[in-house]
């Protein structure tokens, strides 16, 4: 059997590499092998999420259009239903960074394209994942490349590639984000048939060379005819578009860090561990695997437990997945997908380019409320699985009887383990033993303690402790 | 007009009718479409749940004629996932609930007269029920998907027998959808799951399998529905792989129809003229072939007439196909 630390450490990774996981599987994980287990998550062989499963019972989520609901559902479907974690989790953290949003897009289709070339891509080449994001229709629309012609360059696509999506601020000149612009003219989207009458009909990526301005180009300090794939290829051998990658991964996955635009004048939290990522992701050729493997293998990442606030996307399908809620179609998928939304993170919708600030940002005294009133309303209904699974546990630890201190404790476990504070301990004891012994000799018995576990860790959810992961 | 002809058969594309529209004459996902005893049309429009709950607004039972009049709608609100239509011989409509797992039924002007079923896996019971066929003894034969089973009942709900298993092997079933009953009292299932049509009697004698042997033509990808003409003739919708795909009645793989409506349906044309800026949109299209084909085909019935009716759920529409039989290929070079 794995020890505590073995299952500590197991459950990190599972937060972390993918939206948590039940304790019957970390157990067999952490039986497995931490490094096993890693390699499993970088070289998945489970099968996809079926997505005709889910289109069967959900015809809309195949073909959203302009509503955000049933395209959100989709994705939040397939990040709940996945076996294959990390590629979910690389998903949404490239969604972070090329954040691209239905507001302007209007088009979830698209976006969910786009979600699917970084599942599909996502852990390979970071330049080949430039190049299909900049050939990508709803990126195109996003930021206006469709606009930027021979004769009237559009300098959108050109800055954020540059300030956002490689490099940061401070990295490169006025006078490189109007000749990248320049290399991009041309490359555009295909006439499409129109939504009306019958939804819409697929864009695709067109270059027109007619519309491309061929003249030469100064870009941070080359000079040639360049094409897009030519800036692209300049980019990544930036020394600072791989420092920019190697934190937006320290980041997402390792702790929080100041919000991105200030990185130009904020130094990492970790420079070392930062430092460590970009050699790995230099001397791999730009690829993005070996960096995770690095990443995950680290001691700055095993002892990263609980230095980042979960984002809203976290604590939703963290939720659902330990308590077996919406293990498959159901009616209430539509509604669920908002959820990350009531949170402050609509995925599919980012407020912006720049994507979401995160780490201490996600908290407010709304999407507080909202995230404790989630997970509360789950972790406390004794019927949903996930839950019934956790009961048994703590009913079964400790005999026919057990003080409120093991209640405490069993439900501190399995709800992470969480490290609580010691005042909040404390209050978590005094509600347990207000409420006088525990027993799951009876039926009765059973019943009643049944429901103060559920009590118990929906009390949990409302620490300050269960908001990081 | 599109027309694809082999062995002696000729299928010609006719029309398309009906537009994407959560209201009037259109339809929200139409997955399933049924033959009323005056040759008018059910179309259902399984729609959507929407956010905060299940909302029901759009999922309806359309009542539309061959000739594009939309008679009217009705079962709004009435419904969680309704999936599956049938008539019987007294000109009831019945529809199915496959998540509140039961069968509702319908005058022919859309009052709702009642519903049964309960939830649940014993015999009798229903879990997920999905397709519904009558026979010729106004029989109900209810494809019991999540019980991948298909359970025949009297048109009151009373139970008869049923037949299925969960599996792949002769007989067993895996999430089956669409089912359809021939003119000699043979059932025809859409088994889903294990990409194949099983032919069984009706007391559920499994007797042929439609699509199941890969790289002998006509594979299925996930069937959804199944309809077979006056001559014996089956029609498969091959959801997965958006295509009807026809074999004859021993099973040999005849033709395939991937959609044909390149043509605006009657109600298509009247919102597109009414926007010039849509007008101009689709001036910019170089390739129109896209419009016709099928995306996401769901369901199928066939009329006395032998036209094929299929419903899109992602384009909102229906193509008609017509049959024409005795045909005779012009034996020159055109």
């Amino acid at each position: 059997m794995p020890n505590k630390e073995d299952i500590a450490l197991m459950s990190h990774l599972m937060r972390r590499a993918g939206f948590g996981a039940t304790r019957d599987e970390v157990e067999r994980l952490a039986e497995q092998g931490y490094e096993e287990t890693v390699e499993q998550l970088i070289n998945p062989t489970a099968p996809p999420v079926d997505e005709f499963l889910l289109w069967r019972y959900h015809p809309i989520t195949e073909v959203p259009g302009g509503a955000a609901d049933p395209g959100q559902a989709n994705w939040l479907y397939q990040m709940v239903n996945t076996e294959r974690p990390l590629e979910e989790k690389l998903a949404l953290f490239w969604h972070h960074v090329f954040a691209t949003g239905n507001a302007k897009v209007d088009n979830c289709n698209h976006l969910l394209e786009q979600i699917q070339i970084f599942r599909d891509i996502g852990m390979g080449n970071y330049r080949n994942l430039l190049v299909e994001i900049a050939k990508n229709p709803a990126m195109i629309f996003w930021l206006d490349n469709n606009e930027n012609h021979r004769n009237a360059p559009n300098e959108n696509w050109g800055r954020e590639l540059l300030e956002l999506f490689s490099l940061g601020v401070g990295n490169y000149t006025e006078k490189d984000v109007f000749e990248c612009s320049r290399a991009f003219t041309g490359w555009t989207i295909g006439a499409k048939m129109p939504r009306f009458p019958y939804g819409r009909f697929p864009w695709t990526f067109e270059y027109r060379p007619e519309d491309h301005d061929f003249t030469e180009k100064t870009f941070l300090g080359h000079t040639g005819n360049f094409n897009g794939e030519d800036i692209i290829d300049i980019v990544v051998q930036q020394p600072a578009c791989s420092k920019f990658i190697a934190r937006h991964l320290y980041n997402f996955f390792v702790a929080d860090e100041p919000q991105v635009p200030a990185w130009n004048i904020e130094e990492p939290r970790d420079p070392e561990a930062v430092e460590t990522l970009r050699e790995t992701f230099v001397s791999s050729g730009l690829e993005i695997k070996p960096v995770l493997r690095t990443m995950f293998n680290s001691d700055f990442f095993k002892e990263s437990t609980y230095q980042k606030v979960k984002s809203p996307v976290e604590v939703v399908v963290g939720t659902l997945g330990l308590t077996g809620d919406l293990a498959g179609p159901d009616p209430r998928l539509e509604g669920m997908g908002k959820e990350p939304g009531y949170m402050g993170q609509a995925i599919l919708d980012p407020p912006s380019v720049e994507g979401w600030h995160t780490g201490k940002e996600w908290i407010n005294s709304g999407s507080l409320v909202k995230r404790v009133n989630f997970v509360a309303d789950r972790v406390s209904n004794t019927e949903l699985p996930g839950v019934k699974s956790i009961i048994k546990r703590v009913a079964e630890s400790n005999g026919s009887a057990m003080t409120a201190e093991a209640l405490v404790d069993q439900c501190l476990d399995l709800m992470g383990p969480i490290e609580m504070g010691e005042h909040t301990r404390r209050e978590l004891l005094s509600h347990a033993e207000s409420e006088g012994s525990i027993s799951w000799a009876t039926e009765e018995d059973y019943a009643r303690s049944s429901r103060r576990v559920g009590d118990m860790l929906a009390l949990i959810a409302a620490t300050r402790e269960y908001q990081f992961g | 007009m599109e027309t694809t002809t082999v062995a002696g058969r000729t299928w010609n594309f006719v029309k398309a009718i009906g537009r994407n529209a959560a209201a009037g004459n259109g339809f929200t996902q139409p997955t399933a479409v049924a033959i009323a005893r005056d040759g008018s049309m059910y179309v259902l429009s399984r729609g959507q749940e929407g956010a905060g709950g299940v909302v029901a607004q759009n999922k309806r039972i359309g009542k539309i004629t061959m000739d594009d009049e939309l008679i009217g709608d009705f079962g709004r609100q009435e419904f969680t996932w309704p999936v599956g239509l049938a008539v019987s011989k007294d000109d009831k409509l019945y529809c199915s609930d496959e998540y509140g797992n039961f069968i509702a039924w319908y005058s022919a002007d859309g009052e709702r007269l009642g519903q049964w079923g309960e939830a649940g896996s014993k015999e009798g019971e229903l879990s997920g029920p999905s397709g519904i066929a009558f026979d010729a003894d106004d029989n109900l034969y209810v494809v019991d998907s999540l019980n991948d089973r298909v359970q025949k009942f009297t048109k009151d709900g009373n139970f008869i027998t049923s037949w299925g298993g969960s599996g792949s092997g002769e007989g067993q079933l895996d999430r089956p959808w669409g089912v359809t009953v021939d003119k000699d009292g043979d059932v025809y299932v859409a088994d889903w799951g294990n990409d194949r049509v099983q032919k069984f009697s009706g007391d559920g004698k499994p007797l042929l399998t439609f699509g199941g042997e890969p790289g002998q033509g006509g594979d299925l990808k996930r069937p959804s529905d199944v309809a077979v003409d006056s001559e014996g003739d089956v029609y498969v919708v091959d959801w997965g792989n958006k295509k009807v795909q026809i074999y004859d009645s021993e099973g040999n793989a005849l033709a395939a129809l991937y959609g044909d409506a390149t043509e605006f349906s009657k109600w298509a044309k009247e919102v597109v003229e009414s926007n010039p800026d849509v007008v101009k949109a689709y001036r910019r299209v170089k390739d129109r072939t896209p419009l016709g084909l099928f995306e996401r085909p769901v369901g199928i019935a066939i009329d006395d007439e032998d036209r094929i009716i299929i419903t899109e759920s992602t384009r909102g529409r229906l193509q008609v196909y017509a049959k024409e039989k005795n045909y005779l290929e012009p034996q020159f070079n055109l």
